[in-house]
């Protein structure tokens, strides 16, 4: 960082991603009391543990591999070449403690990469780590109440640490493979997050059944009722907030996107194409409007499916909306809602699956049809600044969505859950269900009141004998 | 051990890790990695121990007979 510009520019990335990073810190704050408030009284505070202990235990395995995973597999199992080779990201690197940009102790380190990514690579970490944080969170709403802290945290690592982010590696990096030969763009990750995680939860799902009593004896669901409201809605509003933050951490702040001799400075998406903050915040905010009102008309008004349906609305106009008139984003984000709404009702009646939150139908569908609508709005328009590049389409659109839903979403995870049902280790046992999963905690606290008592008892029996 | 920085009064563009125990990273990884994989064990044989064993059924009025020690330390999440 010898002249000046230089040093402006990558001090202001770093402080730019820093400032994101604790705005997202909100994204599973709200997830926490989202899901508190949709448990029953009888299993909230294993709810409330189940998702906040992802947060060290997916951090341990994206610190581990995630992070150099991203870099490395860019290139798809050998589509556009091998390994990635990025010492910066290994987690025995230099470059991920406290470092001040000189000459590199390691060999296999560049003086241009060490004095660039001393100050940037525990921001953009970081970042993608809450992204991590935010998948394995989707997860975790959609199986409460009956599965097992530890096979859901074995879940959560393989799509925190490993499926989201070989996705994110394949089509949201400027170099991956998928917007090297499919055009695939998915500007605020419709796709490369909520499609996902979507598939994946709806593929735990399957194996996890429903909670004991979730449907009659012919067939229809019972609506088990919610021990607070507003949790759900204050967390709805806290992802709300979360979620701008993660628009802003989806750009690269400052590039020179010149590519002739001069110098032009603009934020960029992840892939390096033009955007400005100023039209992907109206884009933003025209979703969730169109979002909630989609909710809430498709529903009748019913709270909880429009508070989903501001989320969900958002969700689906992300893969363009860099790119979208604010009108284009609005309607879309109305069909995706109204989509979602009915896809979640018509699985839920036709196979019976209790997903408690609705997480299939707002991350996965939702997210989903956000990349299959996008590459007809979008069509023919370049996904990178590299002219090589495959331009925008709907088949590579459609190629994209299935990677990321089916491909690196559901698969994965049928795998895993299946295995982990064989193993005995998915659900909790039917007496627990019925009992609580809080039942020790009330057990004990039940002992600590009647001991309570017996000291109010003790400390009468010692004043009326003083007295 | 030798810390990596004796003094402030140096060039900065001459100085790259700040952290103690500069080329020992490896090692330090690798405590790391068995930590997380010790946790997910503990956790799953935990669950198993709990979920499993008779003893840690609850009763028909859901208070659960299990309360060793061992046990009571995992019973919320």
């Amino acid at each position: 960082m010898t002249d000046q510009l230089t040093a402006l520019s990558v001090l202001f990335t770093e402080f730019y991603y820093w400032v994101t990073v604790v705005m997202m810190f909100l994204i599973h704050v709200g997830f926490c009391l989202y899901e508190v408030g949709v448990s029953r009284e009888k299993n909230k505070l294993n709810t409330l543990m189940k998702n906040s202990m992802l947060i060290p235990v997916i951090t341990l395995g994206f610190f581990l591999v995630g992070w150099w995973l991203y870099f490395a597999a860019q290139n798809g199992p050998g589509i556009t070449g091998g390994l990635k080779s990025a010492p910066w990201s290994e987690p025995w690197s230099e470059l991920m403690g406290p470092h001040m940009g000189g000459a590199p102790e390691s060999d296999n380190l560049t003086a241009d990469e060490t004095a660039t990514w001393a100050r940037l690579n525990g921001v953009f970490w970081a970042a993608f780590l809450l992204f991590s944080w935010t998948a394995g969170s989707i997860l975790s709403g959609a199986v409460i109440e009956r599965i097992r802290a530890g096979a859901f945290w074995l879940l959560a690592i393989l799509v925190g640490c490993f499926t989201w982010v070989i996705d994110a590696a394949w089509g949201w990096s400027d170099t991956g493979w998928m917007v090297q030969k499919l055009g695939y763009h998915d500007a605020y990750a419709s796709g490369v997050i909520h499609g996902l995680a979507g598939g994946s939860a709806l593929a735990i799902l399957i194996h996890l059944g429903p909670r004991l009593g979730r449907f009659r004896a012919d067939g229809t669901p019972r609506v088990f009722p919610a021990h607070n409201t507003w949790m759900i809605i204050i967390g709805m509003f806290l992802i709300y907030t979360g979620f701008w933050g993660f628009y802003a951490a989806c750009n690269v702040p400052i590039a020179n996107i010149d590519t002739g001799d001069g110098s032009f400075f603009s934020a960029t998406t992840i892939y390096l194409t033009p955007t400005t903050l100023s039209g992907i915040t109206v884009n933003f905010l025209m979703a969730l409007t169109g979002g909630l009102l989609a909710g809430y008309m498709v529903s009748g008004g019913d709270p909880f499916w429009t508070f989903q349906g501001g989320l969900g609305g958002i969700i689906t106009a992300s893969a363009g909306n860099d790119l979208y008139h604010p009108s284009q984003a609005f309607f879309l984000a109305m069909l995706g809602v109204w989509c979602g709404y009915k896809l979640h009702y018509w699985v839920e009646k036709r196979f019976k699956i209790d997903d408690a939150v609705g997480a299939v139908a707002i991350h996965g569908y939702c997210g989903t049809i956000g990349v299959i609508a996008s590459g007809f709005i979008l069509w023919g328009y370049p996904s990178s600044p590299d002219p090589s590049y495959a331009p925008i389409t709907p088949w590579g659109q459609l190629a994209g969505a299935a990677i990321m839903f089916l491909l690196l979403g559901f698969i994965p995870c049928y795998l895993a859950a299946w295995g982990l049902k064989k193993a005995g280790l998915l659900r909790i046992p039917a007496a627990v269900e019925l009992a609580g999963l809080d039942i020790s905690i009330l057990a004990e606290a039940e002992l600590q009141t009647a001991e309570l008592e017996q000291a109010e008892d003790e400390m009468r029996q010692q004043a009326r004998s003083n007295e | 051990m030798k810390p990596t920085i004796e003094s402030w009064q140096l060039n900065p563009l001459e100085v790259g890790p700040l952290y103690p125990w500069v080329g020992m990273e490896v090692w330090m990884v690798l405590a790391t990695a068995l930590f997380c994989g010790y946790f997910l064990i503990w956790k799953i044989r935990g669950e198993q121990r709990r979920y499993v064993l008779p003893a840690g059924e609850p009763d028909s009025n859901g208070s659960s007979h299990n309360n060793s020690p061992a046990d009571e330390e995992d019973h919320n999440g």
